[in-house]
């Protein structure tokens, strides 16, 4: 345990005190993040803003008179249409040819005045269809919401305004939301494990090729102290790396995606923020412990980082599916995958989905796996064929 | 003559690589390096393995440090078996080489209070210890330069005191004058001498007569990955020099087998 300990604080010795070496692996990544996103999204806000003189487009089933003069002066494109037509209006909001449609009962004003907030009757009902993938859509259901609130004020709550999920014609996946969704996870497994890439090669292989390790393993210090020491302080530095990259996306984040909806539903507690990092750090020790397993297998850094480069694209393909299938239903076996596990609950999460089941497999499968391959490093260092191969 | 290492029959059989089977050129799969080698050091002595490249000198140093595994046999360290126990073996040997490298980024300094944590000696002791082998190798002055700015002689140094640093009794040396240039090479060679003086027992390998004849109490021969004569130095060169009875044995070892 103290071999382990002083072995670490060599390690991140050697590495906090290189001011280079801090600066590209940690601070770098970081910056970088912030700088594109900030730039991209920039670019961004300029194709989805919506120009002003845009009349939504509402069409209006049994509208009242009196609502109907409401939005006499809004920017709307009012059109009143038939029970009838329901359905083809419908059809045009999803292809977003409309904005949204509204259904009042008919005789709406009769029923309203009749209608006995005591009695504990079903008050009459208005349907609002919107289509949230598109911002004209949501925001033209919000506008219409908020002015039938306060028409509902002035008449003392004598209706109810229907407007849940289910009323959004965006079929299933909303798509702007969950790419971002599927984004974040995927930027954070890339970012972590270009980390453990950067740093990997070096730590073993690079030990090897210097002939450090052999100093290290003359002395009494157990092979699977050694192991431990070095992927822990790996661990720290790519963690840090990853912290720094999170902290340039979020920062990020808000000139990315300007003051998106989608932002404002999700919100995280203080309980799901700290699963999220167990998430994000089991996933780490997975990553860098089989980059340690290349790391060690390599006789020299240009080696280590050759066998280490074909994974990163499998990583980031694995990570990219599991951000993607988060929040759809998928046989619970594909938790065990590593990285795509993390990925899946990270966006999961994102999309308020709670699969407790999901994270313990994740976690504990992780943890797992870091543990066999630390005993296989442990393993390496012991084999005289890897530490002295001529 | 109290018997402080004892190595039975060691024997060390490398599986070559395909890379390795190339160089070979003959093709075989499998080499010999160490060949039933067997040999006492006692408490107090240098004890000299003498031999050409390739006998197997580095192989057998390796296998008794705990580096490498016999493929057979065994070595017994001051009560403690290389099989059994080579953590214990490694906390009572120092094992000393060119080709361990100190890491360029520290100072000899950090080195040596890294490798005395290692080793797991206390703080004072290891205060003392520094002073000593700083002294010793003139090391004072660069304490705090980083070991990439040093010299080679400098580095080979500070390489030396950081293997000692938990003051082991037996030190196994591969090729101690390796790479050394001439003054260098003689602060090694007069240190492995006043080790002895305290008490050290030093087993080094080496091709080189001369370093033999100067620091040796006895000498094993090995050709071949065998021990082809084992004696103190004072029966070795009775009647001829070093490096007569060398070459006398070692035609009559390859000549018979060819
Ligand atoms: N790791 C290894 N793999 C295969 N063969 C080796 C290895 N190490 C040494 N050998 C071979 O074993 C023999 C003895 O080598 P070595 O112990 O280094 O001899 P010496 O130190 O006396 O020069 C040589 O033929 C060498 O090529
Ligand atoms: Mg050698």
């Amino acid at each position: 345990m103290n071999n382990i300990i002083t072995i670490m604080k060599k390690e991140l010795t050697r590495f906090f005190t290189d001011k280079k070496m801090v600066f590209t692996s940690i601070i770098m990544p970081g910056l970088m993040i912030y700088i594109i996103y900030s730039l991209m999204g920039g670019f961004i806000q300029d194709m989805v803003t919506t120009d002003e003189d845009y009349k939504y487009k509402i069409s209006a089933v049994n509208m009242p008179e009196a609502i109907e003069s409401m939005f006499a002066e809004q920017n709307v494109e009012l059109k009143k249409t038939g029970p009838v037509d329901i359905d083809d209006t419908k059809a045009e909001i999803k292809s977003e040819k409309a904005d949204v449609l509204v259904v009042f009962p008919e005789d709406f004003d009769e029923a309203v005045s009749e209608y006995d907030v005591q009695s504990g009757e079903k008050a009459p009902e208005i349907e609002i269809y919107y289509n949230s993938a598109t911002t004209n859509s949501a925001n033209a259901q919000m506008l219409i919401t908020t002015t039938l609130d306060a028409y509902e004020n002035s008449l003392s709550n004598k209706f109810d305004v229907n407007c849940d999920e289910k009323h959004d014609l965006n079929d299933g996946a909303d798509f702007s939301e969950k790419m971002v969704f599927a984004m974040i996870p995927m930027l954070l497994m890339t970012l972590i494990s270009s980390g453990c890439v950067a740093i990997g090669p070096d730590f073993i292989a690079g030990e090897k090729e210097r002939g450090t390790i052999a100093t290290l393993l003359v002395t009494p210090v157990k092979r699977g102290a050694l192991a431990v020491g070095k992927i822990i302080s790996m661990l720290i530095i790519a963690v840090l790396c990853a912290i720094s990259s999170g902290l340039g996306l979020i920062l990020s984040l808000p000139k990315l995606m300007g003051d998106a909806e989608i932002f404002k539903n999700t919100s995280l507690s203080a309980a799901q923020y700290a699963l999220f990092f167990v998430v994000i750090l089991s996933s780490a020790c997975v990553l860098i412990a089989f980059v340690a397993v290349l790391s060690a297998q390599a006789n020299t850094v240009k080696e280590a980082g050759t066998s280490v480069a074909p994974f990163n694209i499998l990583i980031m393909v694995l990570s990219v599916a599991g951000g993607y299938t988060g929040g759809e239903k998928l046989s619970k076996f594909v938790n065990l995958i590593p990285v795509f596990n993390g990925s899946r609950c990270m966006s999961d999460m994102l999309l308020g989905v709670k699969d407790s089941f999901a994270l313990s497999v994740t976690i504990g499968s992780n943890i797992l796996y870091a543990i066999v391959m630390i005993f296989i490093l442990t393993k390496m260092f012991s084999s005289e064929k890897i530490m002295f191969s001529k | 003559m109290e018997t402080i290492l004892e190595a039975k029959d060691l024997k060390k059989i490398y599986s070559l690589s395909k890379k390795q089977q190339k160089l070979e050129k003959s093709g075989i799969k499998k080499k010999t390096a160490v060949d039933d080698l067997s040999f006492e050091a006692y408490k107090g002595e240098v004890f000299a393995l003498l031999g050409p490249n390739g006998a197997g000198k580095t192989t057998t140093l390796r296998i008794i440090s705990t580096l490498i595994k016999p493929t057979s046999g065994d070595c017994i360290v001051d009560g403690v078996s290389i099989a059994e126990q080579p953590e214990e073996v490694r906390k009572k040997i120092g094992f000393l080489t060119s080709e361990l490298k100190l890491e360029d980024y520290f100072t000899p300094n950090y080195l040596f209070d890294f490798f005395s944590k290692l080793h797991g000696v206390s703080d004072e002791d290891r205060e003392k210890r520094k002073e000593k082998l700083f002294k010793t190798f003139g090391i004072d002055e660069f304490a705090e330069v980083k070991v990439a700015n040093l010299s080679t002689g400098m580095k080979q140094k500070t390489s030396i005191a950081v293997s000692l640093a938990h003051d082991p009794d037996i030190i196994i040396f591969d090729e101690p004058t390796n790479g050394l240039d001439v003054i260098t090479a003689k602060v090694v060679t007069d240190f492995l001498i006043q080790l002895r003086d305290e008490g050290k027992t030093i087993i080094v390998s080496t091709h080189i007569f001369s370093l033999v004849e100067k620091i040796a109490d006895r000498v094993g021969i090995i050709i071949n990955g065998k021990m082809v004569l084992c004696d103190s130095l004072k029966e070795v060169v009775k009647e001829k020099t070093l490096e007569d009875v060398f070459f006398d044995v070692y035609v009559k070892e390859v000549g018979s087998d060819e």
